[in-house]
């Protein structure tokens, strides 16, 4: 379209002026017309009467002006912009509908935009790694699950795999970091010279590592991540070149990171393998050791022409070559070892709860088409006289069937650009919850694409409630006009009752669905966690081990940490623990012997967890002690090896006798004697059940770096005291610093969010359907209220016509509820595996559901029944 | 009327338009008193069917227009033929010419 014909177009979208097209047919009309007059005074008419003559020859000047407008080619979009202002212009009559329609559509078109928004974010779109879709990760497995790689391993498949054409590894450590105000914990990626190049990541600031920097000895230097450098550098770009300590070496900063999602896990900074001490000395060390380091992710790079599976299969043969060539590394441990894609792995876990998260939010929009088509039916239906004229007045069937679709389209646009404010507002929220299960929830916004869906899902939308009034609406014209509109329009309702049932059926699937997690979720969260939660702080100690000589002094220093923060004001108690609650980690089961007891050959030997904890542990977490005693000082390195094992343990191995004076051991050849027994615990969060656990003391075993604190008022307030006692006895640095009470709650945040996501899509449902029942109600009555009259006037009692008619209606629910158990029950197995405690059929929460979404019907449906029965059978009679 | 006889008559007044469009550009008026004047005044040409006709052939491409001046000094848009007009001239000649011939055959067996 040329610039001129542009500015007509918008001249006449603004309604102003007229075309250029419409004056020249002006013009060539007013010289035919010239002519023509010219012609008949040639023939000796006058003046007047040849113009007469001309003007009855050429006939309807109007009516021939609009019909060259209908030929010509703009004339779609005239046609068109003509429908959407006669569209607007009818839905600002009855802005009540409009509104209601608005608004239903909003919300379910609201909440596929925000869904799908995530799910483009996380599952679609390409990763921001330059050579993303090329990226594979390596994946061992062994007899006892996936397992990592090692330095040796590494190198031989670096030298035999020809499919990957790089093979970086990748393990997180923590060092301390020197020279800000605080010594401070950094969570450390050290990777391959080339880790970043391979991934196709370019720096936002300075550079990334370059070749060499990975070789032994080479000077350490650091690459920081977008998130750290903002949080702990403001986004100072002049960080670039700062030296800082770390493993008592100086450490050079050489570039910054864009903010990219950091896969497996989100770390403060990244240096060369070079320049962590564990790894390099383990390269120093390795003399032949196939299990060397054994910690290494490897990510590989696809070669030119080569495919995943391609080097899945060339990974698995060189794998199956380790177990011949080092059959005494691999003999017992079924060592296996293939790739998969990268992507996959980044989003595996957002991946079921997503796909869920948008059935639920494409049925909330089901419903509010349903809705909407009944709205729109009840109109068309009041409509028929309307339309009936329009038909009569010469508009074809096809233009009206347009002109309604346009009214739903115009509808169906307007809520989905109310729905995309809703979606906006709704994200964060979400964007926080997605980030429970992937590392790109970063990632997620409302851009291009996701505009594109909101416009695709409005038209068909649009499409799809407007198609279903349309089709009624335009048939059967003639008896419209007819009877005056006086017919009961009895297809239109049928097929508005079928809407409703529909209708049912969804929202007491989603009813269900939010039922079942809200039992799960009221279950989680009853689950006795076995101690206090109130008043109770958590931190992480991070020793600078490099700082200390040996490891007594470094128990030394954490024993006098926990003494020091003990004696703080403002905490009542506190102790060490390796095995913190709610931090995430997993149980370490450890196999053991009991003393005087014969171990079968066949039986599987007694199994717990262990924690080794400081003598305050118990008191401090209040677990109460339930038989012999709790730890003391005496119980140190050097003393008797004692321990405490929890109720369950004790309840599975000495069901009849009391465990404690009893001896065990992991060897067979140092004893240890229990000294007690505690209340049991879930250490591991309430989905976790508790596991048979046993205490050592500190000492005697393990290293415990966590700290646990009661604290005299909120755990909150404390947060300085605690800091400033572990800052006082040198460069340790502590972080993490949380309320247990905080943790408990995070511990079960993602069912809570998943349960108020559906809670609110299946209320919306509800309050949508409620309204659909309510309205199709109050309309078959209106166009019954003749019949009622005349039933009324012929002695029918008003109750029995109120049964009749509410009879009727729960014909329709009682349809939807049957078919919705089945749908539930469908839904349900989808729901399972993220159900607690809690059976996908949970009779309870069907019988409630059915109860509430019958009664909420049966109150919709009485509301407007009512009416019927008050009428006056006179003016009922009368009434058209 | 049904829409068949509706297209045949509309096919053939494009036709006719076409044809007098072949030797030279014409405006309207000119265009429905060359019709009258070539059918010996047989074919009245309705000027509710020529503007239409004249857009609708010109939105096919098979015309053009052009505001010129007539033989009297008056403002006036001529139509004139395009290529593709001429082709689609030819193609409805041969077409017209076998279905009278066929129609006159109908009327002549006894």
């Amino acid at each position: 379209m040329s610039t001129g014909s542009w500015r007509n177009w918008l001249t006449r979208l603004r309604g102003e002026g007229r075309p250029r097209a419409d004056l020249e047919i002006d013009d060539e009309v007013a010289f035919h017309l010239e002519m023509e007059t010219k012609k008949y005074l040639g023939q000796g008419y006058d003046s007047d009467e040849a113009e007469r003559r001309a003007r009855i020859d050429f006939g309807a000047i109007q009516g021939h002006k609009e019909a060259c407008r209908d030929e010509r080619q703009g004339n779609q979009l005239d046609m068109l912009m003509q429908d959407v202002r006669y569209a607007l212009r009818t839905l600002a009559k009855n802005w009540g509908f409009a509104t209601a329609a608005i608004l239903t559509l909003a919300l379910g078109i609201g909440a596929n935009t925000a869904i799908f928004s995530v799910i483009y974010g996380v599952l679609m779109r390409p990763l921001p790694y330059q050579n993303g879709a090329r990226l594979v990760l390596l994946q061992p497995e062994t007899t006892r699950g996936v397992a990592q790689t090692s330095i040796p391993e590494l190198y031989d498949y670096r030298e035999q795999v020809e499919a990957l054409d790089e093979l970086v590894e990748y393990h997180t450590m923590f060092f301390i970091l020197l020279g800000r105000d605080e010594p401070e914990r950094v969570q450390t990626g050290v990777v391959s010279d080339n880790f970043f190049d391979t991934l196709g990541v370019s720096p936002l600031h300075g550079r990334t590592f370059v070749e060499g920097e990975d070789a032994l000895d080479s000077d350490a230097v650091l690459v920081l991540s977008h998130d750290y450098w903002q949080r702990a550098f403001g986004g100072d770009p002049e960080i670039v070149g700062q030296v800082f300590e770390m493993n008592t070496r100086p450490h050079t900063v050489v570039g910054v990171l864009p903010p990219i999602p950091q896969f497996p896990n989100a770390v403060d900074v990244y240096m060369p393998t070079s320049a962590c001490p564990f790894r390099a000395n383990a390269e120093r060390n390795m003399a032949g050791n196939r299990g060397a380091f054994r910690n290494l992710l490897v990510f590989g790079r696809l070669a030119e022409a080569s495919t995943p599976a391609s080097a899945d299969a060339e990974i698995a043969s060189v794998a199956g070559r380790f177990r011949s060539d080092f059959p005494d590394d691999y003999a017992e441990v079924d060592y296996q070892a293939g790739v998969v894609d990268l992507k996959g792995e980044l989003t595996k876990n957002a991946r079921p709860m997503l796909l869920m998260l948008l059935a639920t939010a494409g049925l909330v929009l089901l419903i509010a088409c349903a809705n909407v088509a009944n709205l729109s039916l009840a109109r068309v239906m009041r409509r028929d006289q309307e339309i009936a004229v329009r038909a009569a007045l010469g508009a074809s069937r096809g233009r009206l069937i347009r002109q309604l679709l346009t009214e739903s389209t115009v509808l169906a646009l307007l809520g989905g650009a109310f729905g995309l404010v809703f979606a906006y507002v709704g994200l964060d929220m979400l964007v926080d919850f997605a980030a429970r299960y992937t590392p790109r929830a970063p990632q997620i916004s409302i851009d291009g694409w996701v505009l594109a869906f909101t416009v695709a899902v409005s038209f068909g939308t649009g499409l799809a409630f407007g198609t279903l009034p349309a089709l009624p609406g335009t048939r059967d014209l003639g008896s419209t006009m007819k009877h005056g509109g006086r017919t009961t329009a009895g297809g239109g309702l049928k097929l508005r009752r079928s809407l409703i049932v529909l209708q049912v059926a969804l929202s007491f699937v989603m009813l269900v669905g939010a039922g079942l997690s809200l039992r799960s979720l009221s279950a989680l969260q009853a689950v006795d966690p076995g101690f206090d939660t109130e008043q109770v702080l958590t931190a992480r100690i991070s020793v600078d081990f490099t700082a200390y000589n040996g490891m007594g002094e470094i128990h030394d220093v954490l024993q006098e940490l926990s003494r020091v923060v003990g004696e703080s004001p403002v905490v009542r108690d506190a102790a060490l623990t390796d095995n913190p609650p709610y931090r995430g980690n997993n149980p370490n089961f450890r196999e053991f012997i009991i003393d005087g007891r014969a171990v079968e050959e066949t039986a599987s030997p007694p199994q717990f967890d262990r924690t080794v904890i400081t003598p305050g542990y118990f008191a401090t977490l209040g677990v109460p002690v339930l038989a012999g005693r709790s730890f003391d000082h005496t119980d140190r390195g050097g003393s008797t090896p004692v321990a405490i094992i929890n109720e369950s343990l004790a309840r599975q191995y000495w069901s009849e006798e009391s465990p404690v004076g009893a001896r065990i051991s992991f060897d067979g050849e140092t004893w240890i004697s229990v000294v007690g027994v505690v209340g049991d615990t879930r250490l591991y969060g309430p989905q976790t059940p508790v596991m048979p656990e046993l205490y050592q003391p500190f000492g005697q075993a393990g290293m415990p770096t966590w700290l646990v604190a009661r604290t005299v008022g909120d755990p909150s307030a404390a947060v300085r005291a605690v800091k400033d006692a572990a800052h006082s006895l040198g460069s340790n640095a502590i972080s993490d610093i949380q309320p247990l009470a905080t943790l408990r709650a995070d511990a079960v945040a993602s069912p809570r969010l998943t349960a108020s996501l559906l809670g609110v899509f299946a209320l919306l449902a509800l309050v949508v359907t409620l309204t659909g029942i309510a309205g199709v109600m109050a309309f078959a009555i209106s166009q019954r209220t003749r019949e009622m009259g005349l039933r009324l006037a012929l002695g029918a009692q008003p109750r029995g016509i109120l049964t009749m008619v509410v009879r009727q209606g729960m014909v329709q629910v009682t349809l939807g509820l049957a078919l919705g158990i089945v749908g539930a029950v469908g839904f349900g197995r989808v729901l399972s595996g993220l159900l607690f405690e809690i059976n996908s059929s949970d009779p309870l929460t069907f019988a409630v559901v059915v109860v509430t979404l019958a009664s909420a019907a049966l109150v919709a449906i009485i509301v407007p029944a009512r009416r019927a029965v008050a009428v006056d059978p006179a003016t009922a009679l009368r009434s058209d | 009327m049904t829409k068949a006889n509706v297209d045949l008559l509309q096919g053939t007044l494009d036709m006719l338009i076409l044809k007098t469009l072949q030797l030279e550009a014409q405006h309207g008026w000119g265009i429905s008193q060359r019709i009258q004047q070539m059918s010996k005044d047989v074919l009245q040409v309705n000027q509710g069917s020529l503007y239409p006709a004249l857009h609708r052939l010109q939105r096919q491409g098979l015309i053009g227009s052009e505001w010129g001046t007539s033989d009297n000094n008056r403002r006036a848009k001529f139509y004139s033929l395009t290529a593709k007009g001429r082709t689609q001239l030819v193609a409805e000649k041969a077409n017209w010419e076998r279905l009278s011939t066929a129609v006159t055959d109908i009327l002549q067996t006894v």
